[in-house]
């Protein structure tokens, strides 16, 4: 019975998930693929190399790697205070409080970018990427406060009890308890904010202007002017991106967070 | 024909053997505690018996009926867990209510029977409320309520109490067996509380090893247990030479050990007073044993006496029936 | 000094709510100010003309429609995977499943919603291989069609493993012996879903659905990749008209996204109100 539930997961997940990226690899290797064929007829690395090709493709990865990690900075450093105190203290006005930072996922993020371009040009950030980084942040900052919440709650407070009363300081016990058992939290939250980050169109292309030219800026365009082994090697470096990014802040991690066996900890 | 028989229960995790062979029945009204040690499976039995988890052999005969097979919710048994779990989005009332809402019973019906038993467990005047509203022992009354009033035809009760403090315990104690006996209700109760299942059981079962080691009224186990086991869990006394065993009761105490046909050394460990009386506590390194006793001499702390028995008579072999 | 105390507690929140003051709360009120000022002058002109204007009136009711059927349906695959699997999905290599299609972004799940779906794509090619399809024209309109089936797919695609995501620890930290409970006072399985798992995971369960139709109400990508020519979903009208070149249009812009943004504060609002008795007292009870 539980044997055949396995199963069942696995061919359904796997039929959702393997089904689609496996036809996008196939699809960015096709050099002749015609209707109604089911596999392409001739292969070849063509759209790859297209992809490679295009001139502005270097400079679109820098900006958007860039603004990327630009994003996940300021996320950890807004996000991991804050989730701490919902995390641990109750006050008056909790829930309205928790209400208040879910808005920027609530509110529509085109109806914030319109609002702030006007102020943007002011201040002189519009067409740059120091705009773009910011409005970036409206999609991200309250999955990173609920993911470190959730993490913090895991933890449980007790652990920086302990250390206090043995003498650590506020410092050390971020460094000593909460970096370390908080890992998969920020695992997760990096990731998350990362794709997020590389995923924004619109909010890239009113506060950016044409000017700040991300991945994403050029996919568009793409879309409707080059042949799908190009598009498809395209959405697959969009997976790639993340994941290369994920494994750079794995490395981060391994190297400067102390106590290097719960870096293994799968959960 | 008893009420409820089990015959074989039999339960194993692959190899791991849990409950062996299991057979012994139930009469109607009765109140079976089964006692044991932490972890030896009592609750796993109970749930087995509720419908929760299968055995891996054996049978339950309810009267004459084979009800092995049915489900938990088809068996008229209700298990009642350590916690209260009420449901903590329903007020008191409609947590009461819950089971009858499967049954045929109209509404008003159940309306009727939820305020008589809610009378009947002395929080009408909490109907309204919800759980955490409740203390710990008011919410264990509201999670009686609730399994009594489907009038189940077997009441399993796993340790209901083990989370309450120790004045609220005793005084629950009394009101379960009050509320037992008020409905008539067959009931297997779990414990690992000796005083507790003395006081509460009809008969008593002590569940180790797999097993069940003895089965009787309160008093016969305590009194003349059949085995080492039961001796150890369930009665006071010496045991010696691992298969004898000499009950608290027959155990004599004095400086001068003249009059005992047999003795050991002893020393008072430390004194405590029980029901007005000093009670002190005694060990004995020929043995590598201890025992309280309570006795009516003055004894000094570290004092050395002799304890042993008058009569070879009370001394009891264990396997002779 | 009881005053001190809080704040002493709360002073790291500052950052995020001020954050959130300046990205959304002024972002909201500029936008606002914009809608009600056509060339320094105060009037609801924008507003007026929005009402009277049949393809927003349809574009409104269009996204309403897009986007409850794809937060439902995700919600709705989301549960019945998250408590049939709960149990395997706690394994490592599982939850990496989950997380793929968190790697691609929507537009990459749209792109290939088109290269499959489509009346050209590789189904209707694979249903005419095995003789089941005449020509591509008879394959039915899935991408860029008037009923949004496409958009709806994608999101659906998209968010059912937010959903599963979001419900996993819950279904992982329930306490089953509330669901034993129901089975030996006679409930059945329905009885325990309805009793035991419903209060626990509908308060998390109204949270991912409102975000969920917050993102899909006012998201420019995916209807831009999938939309029909006609009706327009609303985000993507006000894009356009943001971008029209001489700023004519811009009051409308600003409206439309001021009216989406009114319907998700009342949606939310609502919803809160009516989790917030329920999640105090579950949590309450919780021993």
């Amino acid at each position: 019975m539980k044997n055949r539930h396995y199963s069942f997961l696995f061919s359904i997940i796997g039929l959702l998930v393997f089904f689609p990226v496996a036809f996008l690899i196939v699809t960015s290797f096709a050099l002749q693929w015609t209707w109604p064929q089911i596999l392409p007829t001739e292969w070849s690395t063509i759209g790859w190399n297209a992809l490679i090709e295009e001139p502005k493709l270097f400079l679109a990865l820098r900006t958007s790697i860039g603004i990327g990690a630009i994003v996940v900075f300021i996320n950890l450093a807004i996000g991991f205070p804050a989730a701490k105190v919902l995390a641990f203290q109750s006050f008056k006005g909790k829930s309205f409080i928790e209400a208040f930072l879910l808005m920027p996922i609530l509110i529509p993020g085109l109806a914030v970018a319109m609002g702030l371009h006007l102020t943007m040009i002011r201040i002189g950030v519009a067409d740059h990427w120091a705009g773009v980084a910011l409005v970036h942040l409206v999609p991200t900052i309250p999955y990173t406060i609920k993911i470190f919440r959730s993490g913090f709650e895991r933890v449980g407070s007790f652990y920086e009890l302990q250390a206090l009363s043995l003498g650590a300081s506020q410092k050390e016990v971020f460094t000593s308890i909460y970096l370390p058992q908080l890992i998969t939290s920020i695992r997760s939250a990096t990731f998350l904010i990362f794709v997020i980050s590389l995923s924004q169109y619109a909010l890239t292309a009113i506060i950016g202007g044409g000017n700040v030219v991300t991945l994403a800026m050029i996919y568009f365009p793409y879309l409707s002017s080059v042949n799908n082994a190009v598009i498809a090697s395209f959405s697959l470096l969009f997976a790639g991106i993340p994941l290369l990014f994920i494994l750079i802040i794995e490395i981060v991690i391994r190297m400067f967070i102390p106590y290097r066996s719960l870096t293994n900890t799968q959960q | 024909m008893s009420y409820i028989t089990f015959t074989n229960l039999t339960k194993s995790y692959s190899e791991d053997v849990i409950i062996d062979h299991l057979s012994f029945s139930i009469e109607k009204g009765e109140t079976l505690c089964i006692v044991g040690p932490s972890g030896a499976g009592k609750s796993t039995l109970l749930r087995g018996i509720a419908g929760l988890e299968d055995f891996s052999s054996g049978n339950v005969f309810l009267e004459d009926k084979d009800i092995t097979r049915f489900s938990a919710k088809q068996r008229p048994f209700v298990l009642m867990f350590q916690q209260p779990l009420l449901f903590p989005h329903m007020t008191v009332f409609e947590n009461t209510i819950y089971g009858l809402k499967f049954t045929a019973l109209s509404k008003k019906e159940i309306a009727q029977k939820g305020k008589e038993f809610l009378e009947r467990i002395g929080l009408l005047s909490y109907r309204q409320a919800f759980p955490h509203e409740l203390s710990g022992g008011q919410q264990q009354r509201v999670s009686l309520a609730r399994a009594l009033i489907t009038q189940p035809q077997l009441l399993l009760l796993d340790e209901p109490f083990s989370h309450l403090d120790q004045t609220l315990r005793k005084e629950m104690r009394y009101w379960v067996k009050e509320m037992l006996r008020e409905h008539r209700t067959t009931a297997i109760f779990i414990t690992h509380d000796i005083d507790e299942a003395m006081e509460i059981g009809d008969r008593i079962a002590l569940f180790e090893n797999k097993k069940i080691q003895q089965m009787g009224k309160p008093e016969d186990l305590y009194e003349y247990p059949k085995n080492l086991l039961v001796a150890k869990f369930l009665s006071e006394g010496l045991i010696i030479e691992g298969t004898k065993f000499i009950h608290a009761n027959h155990l004599a105490v004095q400086g001068d050990p003249t009059n005992l046909i047999k003795y050991w050394k002893a020393f008072v460990q430390s004194v405590s007073f029980k029901f007005g009386k000093k009670v002190f506590f005694l060990d004995i390194p020929q043995l590598n044993q201890q025992i309280s006793l309570q006795i009516d001499d003055d004894l000094q702390l570290f004092e050395e006496i002799s304890i042993g028995v008058t009569d070879l008579s009370h001394i009891v072999t264990f396997g002779e029936e | 000094m009881k005053w001190f105390k809080q704040t002493k507690y709360v002073w790291p929140l500052v950052p995020a709510v001020l954050f959130v003051f300046i990205f959304v709360g002024y972002a909201i009120m500029m936008a606002l100010l914009e809608s009600i000022t056509i060339n320094g002058q105060w009037t609801l002109d924008a507003y007026k003309q929005l009402l009277e204007n049949q393809s927003f009136r349809d574009s409104i009711l269009f996204s309403l429609k897009v986007t409850l059927t794809s937060t439902f349906i995700s919600l709705f695959i989301g549960v019945v995977i998250t408590r049939w699997m709960y149990y395997y999905l706690r394994n490592y290599w599982v939850k990496v499943l989950i997380w793929i299609p968190m790697l691609f972004p929507h537009f990459v799940w749209g792109y290939i919603v088109i290269l499959l779906f489509s009346q050209s794509g590789w189904f209707s090619g694979l249903l005419y291989e095995l003789g089941l399809l005449e020509d591509f024209t008879h394959f039915p309109v899935l991408t860029q069609d008037q009923h949004g089936i496409g958009i709806i797919s994608t999101y659906i695609f998209k968010e059912v493993p937010f959903v599963i995501l979001i419900i996993l620890p819950v279904y992982i930290q329930m306490n089953h012996q509330y669901k034993h409970v129901v089975q030996t006072l006679g409930g059945s399985k329905w009885e325990i879903f309805k009793t035991v798992e419903w209060p626990t995971i509908f308060p998390v369960l109204s949270e991912a659905g409102i975000i969920i139709f917050a993102f899909v109400l006012s998201a420019f990508e995916v209807p831009f990749l999938l939309g029909a020519t006609y009706p327009k979903m609303v985000s993507i009208l006000s894009y356009d008209w943001f971008f029209q070149g001489d700023w004519s249009q811009r009051p409308m812009a600003f409206a439309a996204m001021i009216i989406v943004t009114s319907i998700i504060v009342i949606c939310s609002i609502v919803l809160f109100s009516m989790t917030n008795r329920l999640r105090i007292r579950v949590s309450k009870g919780e021993r």
